[in-house]
């Protein structure tokens, strides 16, 4: 009889520990699930997720309509960032042609609250006034946003995004040169820097990681 | 008709030699793709692009660019140093005895500064290259839009 009941001790057990581990997993994925999934990322992207979204410390620029244009701005949708000037014949319409290109591969109704806004952050206010940013801007498409402003300011953006530029000299006309880098910056509705997208960009490519990006982190 | 065979033959050798000269000279470079990035009209710079082959046993060294339509055109390599995107003028740009230089995006590119009116898609102009020897060639340049993607993506 001994011999006989015992199997079936064990199978009580086995049923019991898993019924356990199945609660146990699906809590778990329920608080996974309410925590957001910050700390771990989304596979097979063209783009650099951070694991742990990274506030943004403030900074004070302007919107290319004099508006005042800071951390606090970049809540409430996912916004991306490039950082160029309008002197730039080659890297940076090359840039706002692969945003208006991406742009229309995503949901792009301003009343849709999906809808990512592609903003230009100029590093060259001494030349770029917000006038020639809008008309500069609006010429890809008259959603997107140009910013600007003080040196200092513009340095609390880029120092803590990962953004470098510098200018070079000025030539016997007067014109110069600014290096700077040609990443696009994913800020997520929270206003936290979420991916950097390197180049070489590829429109679609974009477009199809951007919404991986939101459905996995949700917005 | 009337003119001797020794005064006509001579005339008629220097005329072909002439002409074969002329078409010569004409053909130094072979220029593909040649057309200008269309931009804002406010842009104060615009970006041109051409394939520029060498069909000489001689190196050509080009050393200006030249267009009506703009203040004034220089040739500029972009390059990625340091984790950003650098742009230099050059000097002079050499095309090898049977080789090719490609101005494309990303790499170099004609700068074209302050064009003298607003200039949309459609718009021709006519750039002339100069070389270290002397010798020009001008070349009509189409403003289009640009193609989607960037860099590698397009060359393929």
């Amino acid at each position: 009889m001994q011999t006989k009941s015992k199997p079936k001790y064990t199978n009580v057990i086995l049923i019991i520990v898993a019924v356990l581990s199945l609660g146990l997993g699906y809590w778990f994925s329920q608080q996974f699930h309410l925590q957001g999934r910050d700390g771990s990322i989304p596979q097979g992207l063209e783009a650099t997720v951070l694991d742990q979204a990274r506030p943004l410390k403030p900074f004070i620029l302007m919107d290319d309509n004099g508006e005042a244009f800071t951390e606090q701005t970049l809540k409430g949708q996912w916004d991306f960032l490039f950082f160029g000037y309008v002197h730039c014949p080659d890297v940076c319409p090359i840039a706002l042609k692969v945003m208006q290109d991406a742009w229309k591969q995503m949901p792009h109704d301003p009343a849709d609250p999906a809808a990512p806004r592609m903003i230009f952050v100029s590093v060259d206010p001494d030349r770029d006034t917000p006038e020639l940013l809008q008309q500069y801007v609006r010429f890809f498409d008259p959603s997107f946003i140009g910013v600007t402003g003080k040196a200092d300011e513009i340095d609390k953006l880029t120092g803590q995004l990962g953004i470098l530029y510098g200018f070079e000299d000025k030539d016997a006309d007067g014109n110069y040169n600014v290096n700077h880098s040609a990443q696009f910056i994913l800020i997520d509705p929270q206003g936290r820097m979420r991916a950097v997208i390197s180049p070489p960009h590829d429109p679609a490519t974009i477009a199809s990681n951007f919404q991986t990006i939101r459905n996995y982190y949700g917005d | 008709m009337l003119l001797p065979r020794r005064v006509w033959q001579p005339l008629l050798a220097l005329c072909l030699l002439t002409s074969f000269a002329i078409v010569q000279a004409d053909e130094m470079l072979d220029i593909d793709n040649a057309w200008v990035a269309e931009a804002p009209p406010v842009a104060p710079v615009m970006a041109g692009y051409m394939e520029i082959e060498n069909e000489t046993d001689k190196l050509i060294r080009i050393t200006g660019v030249s267009c009506p339509d703009f203040e004034k055109v220089e040739i500029h390599e972009m390059s990625m140093s340091g984790g950003m995107m650098k742009m230099r003028q050059i000097e002079k740009l050499d095309v090898p005895p049977h080789g090719k230089v490609a101005l494309q995006p990303g790499g170099y590119h004609l700068m074209l500064f302050n064009p003298k009116q607003p200039l949309k898609k459609g718009d021709t102009l006519m750039v002339t290259l100069h070389t270290a020897t002397g010798y020009s060639q001008t070349v009509k340049m189409e403003i289009k839009e640009r193609p989607s993607g960037d860099m590698h993506h397009q060359h393929q």
